[in-house]
């Protein structure tokens, strides 16, 4: 099996953490990544570090792709993308891959097949009512993730009075997503802290309908967030509106009570979807999707593997992840390929 | 009445049921406080209150609030709701609870008596409502000079007619100008029509009150009717929950198939125009035209592109709401508000989101498809000096029909 690389289908940072795992046990990867620069979504977050490390991970997107580039182990190959009408699922040792620039397929030998394809950031857009699109100083979570980046404090410092409204297409039967997508509590919490850090007389405010704080680390952010005076208020309102003076407004049940309240910034903690192609990988290869439309592994135990013998799954395109539980995935699925090695699992 | 016993059983079953649904599925996001157009006037109170209550076993104790007949079960709060919860079945079944107690507003309860009586909620016999039309009907004659008398004669339980006409009684009690402006429509479009003299009212009192099985009895009523004349299509008068009610609940509730089309007015506009058959003056009317989606008609139904489109048409200049269709505010006057005298100076106060989107948009005229609605936004334009006319679509389809005939 290892005579050839493994094709890794995804440049974020699932595929690339598996490539670097490989290449550390000397098995040579290819990555294939549909854009120009590899890296995902995790390469376009900020840092949220105030006198200390939060452990966002985004750092480790960059750095994760500056090791794989510097490993001679590793080829990526930028605009190509895995040619889904020529697939063959019995026979991954020849995946065929197509040019987004030439539009031409061509085979590739490899021994072995990864798909990391990601998630879809979910659209506020269709939650009209959140007016996101409509009223400039509605953001979403990747918006807000771009600002800090840039280090936009002149912009950012114009709105100090600040709401998170969580879960926003995420734990949402009616739409399909009857699930957490996992990262947004936390992305939420470190960017609430970075703002308070960074802002003078920042005012923030996160509405939510529970908060997930599955660990000891995100229960930390939030012991952090309540001493840095981030109110926490349940309810998520359904409804932003906009008064005379240009001010967002929400209608939230304080106290027991109804109350308007002003902000000048509301960002939406919006959650992961599906990436929209997903469903026609999964018909290439004849694996199930789950309930939610994310592919299904070859069990709860085992989320790695799939019913296809050397075709694994990593990161968040069979559930809705964050940074940390992105890299322990694909961790996990490159001890899989690993040790199917070992075992001389054949194609 | 002896249908209190049989509504505390049925509904007292059916809330639990409601509430063990609710209980699985409301995790109290409260997406829905800020949709409720009553959140600010009733501080205290809001959907998810309303979910809480009746999950902890407090049913009883809302019945009491006030709240439950503000409420205009718009289902506004339910859009997007993520688990569906249905919090206008909940308000339905609290008001049942109030009306065994005998706490319903006295003017519903003794209009679903009459329906239950008469087939109508004004109590108006069948003879003095032929009588009552067919002198609306002369008296149209009159105006109507282009037109030959024997076209103005009024079809009444004529069998095999394509369509069963059910008015609301508005149209023959306080506002009869709104009938003679269907005649008028029945008459330039030279549709094959029918009047009942048994079955005049489509509107639906029980179905606000929580008592399922009057308003069963009085659909059944309605169906038996289009069956004995053997008509095609029953034609709503443009009407909120009871075109709503014989459109998405009918066949469900009586378990059978109606054999015959439902369409409100509206919609029968909508087709003869596309069919050609409406000569209809474009653009005639002037100024600038918004519609207001009724709550049953839109979000509970999806009708919203044949007023509109029937509007761009004749329309100089169309306007939207924002927001509208599925996500418009209520009027604040439907969902037995508007009949409820207790609440008649409430609705109004209650509608100032209303009123501000209204004038928003600058237009000069205020449509919608509900006899219902378009009472109260008569009412909000009086009470807040509104500077436009409200008018229903069809009667500014006359009104372009006739531009096309005095042309």
């Amino acid at each position: 099996m290892t005579d050839q690389p493994i094709t890794i289908i995804g440049g974020g940072i699932a595929g690339l953490s598996v490539a670097k795992i490989l290449n550390e046990n000397g098995i040579s990867c290819v990555i294939v990544e549909r854009t120009a620069d590899p890296g995902g979504h995790a390469r376009q977050w900020a840092c949220k570090a105030g006198t200390a490390c939060r452990q966002c991970f985004s750092c480790l997107a960059e750095q994760t792709l500056r090791d794989v580039k510097d490993s001679p182990k590793t080829l990526i190959l930028a605009h190509q993308e895995l040619d889904l009408a020529q697939v063959n699922p019995s026979n991954l040792r020849r995946p065929p891959l197509k040019s987004l620039s030439s539009g031409q397929t061509t085979l590739i030998d490899s021994s072995g097949l990864v798909l990391a394809l990601g998630f879809e950031p979910y659209d506020p857009g269709d939650k009209v009512l959140l007016q996101h699109g409509r009223l400039p100083n509605v953001r979403s979570l990747a918006e807000l993730e771009a600002d800090l980046r840039n280090e936009d404090w002149g912009s950012l410092a114009s709105g100090s009075e600040i709401a998170f409204l969580q879960c926003v297409g995420s734990r949402e039967a009616s739409s399909g997503a009857n699930y957490c997508s996992q990262y947004c509590c936390g992305a939420a919490l470190r960017s609430a802290l970075k703002l308070s850090d960074k802002l003078n007389n920042a005012e923030i405010v996160i509405f939510y309908i529970d908060l997930q704080l599955r660990n000891g680390r995100l229960q930390g952010l939030f012991d952090e967030a309540l001493r840095a005076g981030i109110k926490f208020i349940q309810g998520v309102p359904g409804e932003i509106l906009m008064n005379d003076d240009g001010k967002l407004e929400v209608i939230v049940e304080e106290n027991g009570r109804n109350t308007r309240r002003q902000f000048e910034r509301i960002i939406l903690s919006t959650g992961q979807r599906p990436p929209r192609e997903l469903a026609d990988y999964a018909e290439a290869f004849l694996l199930p999707l789950n309930e939610h439309g994310f592919i299904a592994p070859l069990s709860d135990s085992d989320t790695s593997r799939t019913a296809v013998p050397g075709l694994y799954l990593a990161g968040a395109c069979s559930g809705p992840k964050d940074i940390q539980m992105t890299i322990d995935h694909a961790h996990q699925t490159a001890s899989a390929i690993l040790q199917d090695i070992e075992h001389g699992v054949k194609l | 009445m002896d249908s209190a016993a049989h509504i505390e059983e049925t509904m007292k079953k059916s809330i639990k049921t409601i509430a063990r649904e609710a209980y699985n599925m409301c995790y109290s996001c409260g997406q829905c406080i800020p949709k409720c157009f009553l959140s600010e006037s009733y501080p205290d109170l809001n959907p998810r209150k309303i979910v809480q209550g009746v999950v902890q076993g407090r049913a009883e104790e809302l019945a009491d609030s006030e709240f439950i007949w503000a409420c205009t079960l718009c289902g506004r709060c339910a859009v997007e709701c993520p688990k569906g919860v249905d919090i206008g079945a909940l308000i339905r079944g609290i008001r049942g609870i109030a009306l065994r107690k005998g706490k319903a507003p006295a003017r519903i309860v003794e209009g679903i008596k009459k329906s239950i009586e008469f087939g109508n909620n004004t109590g108006m016999e069948g003879e003095d409502f032929v009588e009552t039309v067919e002198w609306l009907a002369e008296e149209l004659a009159e105006d109507l000079e282009d037109i030959p008398e024997e076209k103005l004669e009024l079809p009444v339980d004529k069998v095999g007619a394509e369509v069963l006409y059910i008015p609301n009684p508005r149209e023959y009690i306080s506002n009869p100008e709104m009938f003679q402006n269907y005649l008028k429509y029945f008459v330039y479009s030279e549709t094959d029509w029918t009047l009942s003299s048994k079955v005049f009212d489509i509107t639906n009192w029980p179905y606000y009150m929580g008592d399922h099985e009057t308003a069963v009895l009085l659909l059944k009523n309605m169906v038996d009717e289009v069956r004995r004349l053997d008509a095609k299509i029953l034609l709503s008068t443009e009407c909120g929950h009871g075109f709503k009610i014989l459109r998405k609940d009918a066949e469900n509730w009586l378990g059978e198939p109606l054999g015959f089309e439902v369409l409100s007015i509206v919609e029968l506009a909508h087709q003869q125009m596309l069919e050609g058959r409406l000569d209809l003056a474009p653009h005639s009317i002037e100024g600038r035209v918004t519609y207001h989606d009724p709550c049953n008609v839109g979000r509970q139904l999806g009708v919203y592109d044949p007023p509109r489109e029937l509007l761009k048409h004749i329309a100089q200049d169309y306007v939207e709401l924002w927001p509208s269709k599925k996500h418009n505010l209520c009027c604040g006057g439907g969902g037995s508000v508007g009949q409820n005298t207790d609440m008649a100076k409430k609705r109004l106060e209650h509608a100032q989101r209303k009123r501000d989107q209204i004038l928003r948009t600058g237009a000069t005229i205020l449509s919608t498809s509900c006899q219902n609605c378009l009472s109260q936004l008569h009412d909000l334009q009086a009470r807040y000096e509104m500077p436009l006319e409200v008018k229903s679509v069809m009667e500014l389809v006359v009104q372009a029909l006739e531009a096309h005939r005095n042309h």
